[in-house]
């Protein structure tokens, strides 16, 4: 069923869920900002209690968390808007150049940058802290689908090396903050688009071997202790319900208890009573959700994601040049993953790693990152409209526009 | 091609998706109270609530025990310590101190368990007590004078104010009491040594825990503290309720007193299995059966200790077998007050009530507490005694005031239901005493050998029974047929049917006489007759008819059988053959025979109506009986008896007890307690009154019994008089009677004869007027002989 493009366009199924998302995640984050500045990860707590006022503080704190986060999304939203409307090869110029300073700030960042929760991924100027890795998923698919948009197809193991190293560079340095949640996203992005790109079948297969056979090695020799420790509690939390498991544990008693419907606005007993989910406001955020709106509210945050990706899988569909399509292919499989993960996390369906939810999660530069995100997606998705409104494009016209431009195309 | 691609893109992205859902509508709607329950950083502990129990009052309402608010003052060690204030300290003596302090509270020796080095390093180590014990001028130390402290420790171990001495002693003592419990838990039987870290924890934990510093403190001593609540930091005070006996000496034994169930006590009925807590089993009749049963074998014939039953109704089914340790270790079982003798301990399961418990949880983050779960205690049933208060005060007042310190029972029971209206026995004591804080000495006093207060003698008292037992051996006479009514016989002072020289002796030549006048006189001659006519089986079968040798069944605990000898016991029990003198002296009451005050009462009930009454305390339930199946004849002729020792003049060995104006019968009798006679050095004898009144309708059975108390027809027939005097005080008794006496003069094993009964005494009587009788009583009979 199609509407004419006046009242449905492409672009609605992108641009509402995302005000929507960054709505819940406001909300959620003016309600759930944590009693106290910071949990401490290790050691005793009662210590930073006892340093004292910390009543006086978390009223301080719930404010400067809610404010900052209003001032990133709208930012975002600012940013979102222009790039929206920016012309597509600008977009598809920019990408190289930003990929590579961002590849710059990244190394400037084992100097210079900020060590919180154990990574060193951020930058602190005064009041604003950056972190460089949420933006550089976005910089990376970029490039990475401007390098492919001309290219043959990757259908020999010569025509991988390049695309892997793109891939590989900026994973490896993120892994070395060490961020591993962070730089987990980007072998997806880089399967996906390479799957959408038409790599054969084979050297996926291949693929997927490698990371089964790297995974143990990597958790015998390249994992560090906590990140053992975390993977063992995701596997048995209860055993571990003081120590690593303990965040996983009280998570989904949250989300447990929210039941059909949820305890309702700023009813989570979280604070005071019965549980306390660190990092609840942060990583944790679904949590939260799961907890005041129960199993309707977080299917409906949810299907609000679903909607969006695909729409942005839809535009991929639809897409007359590949830049487009691999574009959204790769910014859908980066918010796919970690919706995944993140949400996995919380409901016990995958190990905590540091992995923030798009939208919702407290945090400038992955708000930002997430709204410059969505920005080019609605670029990407208004082109076919503009362009090509009330047109029958797949089958007819469509495919006489494709012919010369579209390589790929068999 | 690439569209297909990214169709299949697209599926992938779907799949996550649908396991995400899944596994919410697993957590939120499907399982939702497993992963509610899943682990957190709140701590939960279940607490057993503690229940006041029942009231015990007396027959018009009187209270006997009832509970009073008192607090108990705790010390958590971890809150206790303070930082200390550097540079500000002046340099103390710290070993003198505790040396000073030992010496004041007598703690001196290997086992008093202070540790004067551990106490320095204490009082070091704390900016608080030198912070009080410094003078106003902040240089000159205040040493409280040790004097005081031991007398006030002494005492009860309740200051009127936490001097700061005493202080350091109590902490010493919390101190090594939280050093064992981590102890004890870091070295647990059969399991590997805990690690440094966990032992630490252990240590901090216990730190955390309340230690007792004071207990049973009073509102006032209370808030002495409370005001000076900043000067103690880590206190935490604790209302409770505590046992309270209002009528303090009046019938301390029947009610008797509670005590706290200690560790070692707890472990001894654990350990004979009287309970054990079915941890998660809801508890079945199997298993209550099952620990009554058990509950019996190690107290026969008791009413089973119900605490730990009452404890189990609330937990049952409801704690873990973790929190059920954690719960047992906490010692939350056995410190708890239960009834250690009488009334308190026979209606434990009435007056104890259940506790509830309470599951807390405390968010270790927030520190807010809060209650998860709640099970109300039941308070405890209030039990109403059968004690006519102000007959019961009277009679312990005759027996407190007899002369020479004599110790004695008395007991008053109503015919027609058995409800045992007085139960005395003296010398007594304060039922407060045994409450603590307890004082060193009325512990003395209470456990004095030579007085034996604690012991009931109604019903723990045996002793021989004498000449009242001669109506057992006319009744088995009579009911066989080998003596009758009208039987003749001959004393000529000593009984020789074999050649035994003067063995069995008459107290004088008494002359011919039937039944009826030798039991007036109480001729021993004649029952050495009838004895040896009945023969022993058949005196010992009516013995136990009228409840000698076997328990009356009252609800007290502690009730003694007595016994009542015969061949067969003898053989049973190695004490060698029955010989022809065992049955003569079985016949006036003598030899190896033990009855308790109790029984006689029963007996003389038994003999008045015909059917023998089962003595009851509490005010409860129909009366019961058992029937004595005796032939009419039987039963009127030893009654006729019973009126001549009080009525026979010439013939009645109490007739100038007074006892005749309220119309009473009853019998004297003066037991031999030692096998040397009292004019060879040997013990006083015993002396007794045991009767009825009225002898036409009779409503009250009676039995006093005084220890040593010589003849019978002295101090117990005369005391019997004055008890009754007190129910009927219309009745004029002559003065001679009203006057408290020493014990007769009497060396014979049998009653004294009348002109004795009046013996001078020196003591001048302030007696008699006890309270006033309840005007309800109406007197036995409108034609009372004056």
């Amino acid at each position: 069923m199609m509407l004419p493009g006046r009242l449905f366009s492409p672009s609605i199924p992108i641009v509402l869920p995302v005000m929507l998302l960054v709505a819940v995640g406001l909300t959620s984050i003016f309600e759930a900002a944590p009693p106290f500045p910071k949990f401490p990860a290790e050691g005793n707590f009662q210590a930073v209690l006892k340093e004292g006022g910390y009543h006086a503080a978390s009223t301080i704190a719930l404010k400067s968390f809610f404010g900052k986060q209003c001032v990133a999304a709208f930012i975002g939203a600012v940013l979102a808007f222009v790039v929206s409307r920016m012309r597509p090869n600008r977009i598809r110029a920019a990408g190289y150049s930003l990929y590579g300073s961002c590849l710059g700030v990244l190394a400037v960042l084992f100097v210079l940058g900020r060590v919180r929760n154990g990574a060193r991924s951020w930058f602190v100027l005064g009041p604003v802290s950056i972190q460089p890795s949420e933006f550089m998923k976005l910089f990376f698919v970029l490039t990475l689908a401007r390098f492919l948009m001309w290219r043959k197809t990757p259908d020999r193991i010569a025509r991988l090396a390049v695309p892997a190293l793109l891939a590989l560079v900026p994973f490896a340095i993120i892994l070395l903050q060490p961020d591993l949640g962070t730089a987990l996203i980007f072998p997806a992005m880089f399967v996906a688009m390479m799957w959408v790109a038409g790599c054969r079948k084979r050297y996926m297969a291949i693929g997927v071997v490698l990371v089964l056979i790297g995974t143990p090695v990597a958790y015998k020799f390249g994992f560090k202790e906590y990140q053992k420790k975390r993977f063992e509690a995701f596997l048995n939390p209860q055993a571990m319900s003081q120590d690593a498991g303990f965040q996983l544990l009280q998570s989904q008693r949250a989300i447990g208890s929210g039941r059909w419907v949820g305890k309702g606005f700023a009813e989570s007993e979280q604070e005071g009573t019965e549980s306390f989910v660190p990092e609840r406001h942060n990583d944790f955020i679904f949590s939260v959700i799961g907890e005041e709106w129960g199993f309707l509210g977080a299917s409906a945050v949810l299907s609000l994601f679903l909607i969006l990706l695909m729409a942005m899988v839809h535009g991929a569909f639809r897409a007359r040049d590949p830049f487009s399509r691999l574009v959204l292919t790769g910014l859908s499989a980066g918010f796919a993953t970690q919706i995944f993960v993140n949400v996995g996390m919380t409901i016990g369906l995958a190990p905590i790693t540091g992995i923030t939810l798009p939208f919702l999660s407290y945090g400038g530069s992955s708000l930002v990152a997430s709204l410059l995100s969505a920005g080019i997606a609605w670029n990407v998705v208004s082109q076919h409209t503009v362009t090509l409104a009330g047109k029958d494009f797949q089958e007819g016209a469509g495919q006489v526009l494709d012919m010369g431009t579209d390589p790929w195309r068999r | 091609m690439t569209k297909l691609r990214v169709v299949v893109f697209s599926f992938l992205l779907l799949l996550p998706f649908g396991a995400l859902e899944a596994r919410l509508f697993w957590m939120q709607v499907l399982a939702t109270e497993e992963f509610r329950s899943r682990g957190d950083w709140t701590r939960e502990w279940v607490e057993v609530v503690p229940t006041p129990r029942g009231r015990i009052f007396g027959r018009h309402g009187e209270v006997l025990a009832a509970e009073e608010r008192c607090f108990d003052v705790d010390v958590m060690l971890a809150d206790f310590e303070m930082p200390r204030v550097k540079g500000r300290e002046p340099e103390l003596d710290y070993m003198k101190l505790a040396r000073l302090m030992r010496d004041a509270l007598g703690l001196t020796g290997a086992g008093a368990g202070f540790d004067e080095r551990q106490c320095a390093a204490m009082l070091r180590e704390r900016a608080y007590p030198v912070r009080t014990l410094l003078g106003a001028d902040g240089k000159t130390l205040v040493v409280p004078d040790s004097e005081a402290i031991g007398a006030m420790l002494r005492s009860g171990g309740v200051l009127p104010r936490p001097e700061p001495a005493l202080m350091y002693v109590k902490l010493v003592r919390a101190l090594k009491a939280a050093d064992r419990a981590a102890h004890a838990r870091c070295n647990v039987p059969g399991k590997p040594p805990v690690s440094a870290r966990d032992r630490r924890n252990i240590i901090r934990q216990e730190w955390r825990q309340p230690y007792r510093l004071w207990q049973g403190l009073s509102y006032d001593q209370m808030s002495e503290i409370a005001i000076d609540e900043d000067a103690f930091p880590g206190l935490e005070i604790r209302a409770r309720t505590k046992r309270v006996y209002p009528a303090g000496r009046t019938s301390c034994q029947a009610v008797g007193s509670v005590g706290l169930m200690g560790e070692e006590e707890y472990r001894d009925f654990e350990r004979a299995g009287v309970f054990r807590i079915e941890v998660g089993l809801p508890l079945t009749e199997d298993n209550q059966a099952f620990r009554k049963e058990k509950a019996e074998a190690k107290e026969p014939g008791m009413r089973r200790t119900t605490w730990p039953d009452r404890v189990n109704r609330a937990l049952a089914g409801k704690i873990s077998d973790a929190e059920y340790e954690r719960l047992e270790f906490r010692g939350a079982f056995y410190g708890d007050w239960v009834g250690r003798t009488g009334i308190e301990r026979w209606y434990e399961d009435v007056l104890g009530g259940e506790r509830g418990f309470e599951r807390r949880a405390k968010n270790l983050l927030t520190k807010r507490e809060w209650i998860v779960e709640r099970v109300a205690p039941v308070v405890g049933k209030d039990v109403t005694l059968a004690l006519d208060m102000p007959l019961q005060s009277k009679a312990e007042e005759l027996l407190d005031t007899l002369p020479g310190a004599l110790k004695g029972s008395i007991v008053l029971m109503d015919i027609a239901t058995g409800d045992v209206l007085v139960l005395a026995s003296a010398p007594g004591y304060d039922a407060n005493w045994l409450i603590p804080p307890m004082g060193k000495e009325e512990l003395d006093a209470l456990y004095d050998a030579a007085t034996a207060p604690l012991l009931n003698r109604p019903i723990s008292g045996r002793y021989p029974l004498g000449s009242i037992f001669k109506t057992m051996t006319g009744a088995a006479g009579l009911e066989s047929g080998r003596v009758t009514a009208a039987d003749l016989f001959l004393c000529r002072g000593r009984y020789d049917p074999v050649k035994w020289p003067n063995k069995f002796a008459c107290h004088g030549s008494c002359g011919s006489l039937s039944l009826r006048e030798a039991l007036g006189r109480s001729c021993n001659c004649f029952f050495f007759e009838a004895g040896n006519r009945a023969g022993i089986e058949s005196i010992a079968e009516m013995a136990n008819r009228f409840g000698l040798g076997r328990k009356s069944g009252i609800d007290l605990p502690g009730e003694t059988a007595g016994q009542i000898p015969t061949p067969a016991w003898r053989r049973a029990t190695g004490r060698g053959r029955w010989g022809f003198a065992d049955t003569l002296n079985v016949s006036i009451g003598q030899g190896e025979m033990l009855v308790t005050p109790l029984q006689a009462a029963r007996l003389m009930a038994g003999l008045a109506s015909g059917r023998l009454p089962v003595p009851r305390m509490r005010l409860d339930g129909p009366a019961r009986f058992e029937e004595l199946n005796l032939k009419p004849e039987t039963l009127a002729t030893i009654r006729n008896g019973l009126e001549a020792v009080t009525m026979g003049e010439h013939v009645g060995t109490a007739y100038d007890s007074g006892l005749r104006l309220f119309r009473a019968a009853g019998k004297t009798s003066t037991a031999q307690s030692d096998s040397k006679r009292v004019s060879e050095g040997g013990r006083q004898n015993h002396g007794w009154f045991a009767g009825y009144v009225p002898f036409d309708k009779p409503k009250y059975a009676f039995c006093v019994m005084i220890e040593e108390g010589g003849a019978g027809s002295g101090i117990p027939a005369k005391t019997a008089a004055r008890l009754l005097h007190s129910i009927w005080p219309e009745v004029e008794l002559p003065g001679d009677v009203l006057k408290p006496t020493g014990p007769a003069a009497n060396d014979d094993v049998t009653p004294a004869p009348r002109d004795e009964t009046n013996d001078e005494s020196d003591s001048s009587g302030e007696t008699q007027d006890g309270p006033a009788p309840d005007p309800q009583r109406s007197p036995p009979g409108q034609e009372l002989p004056r």
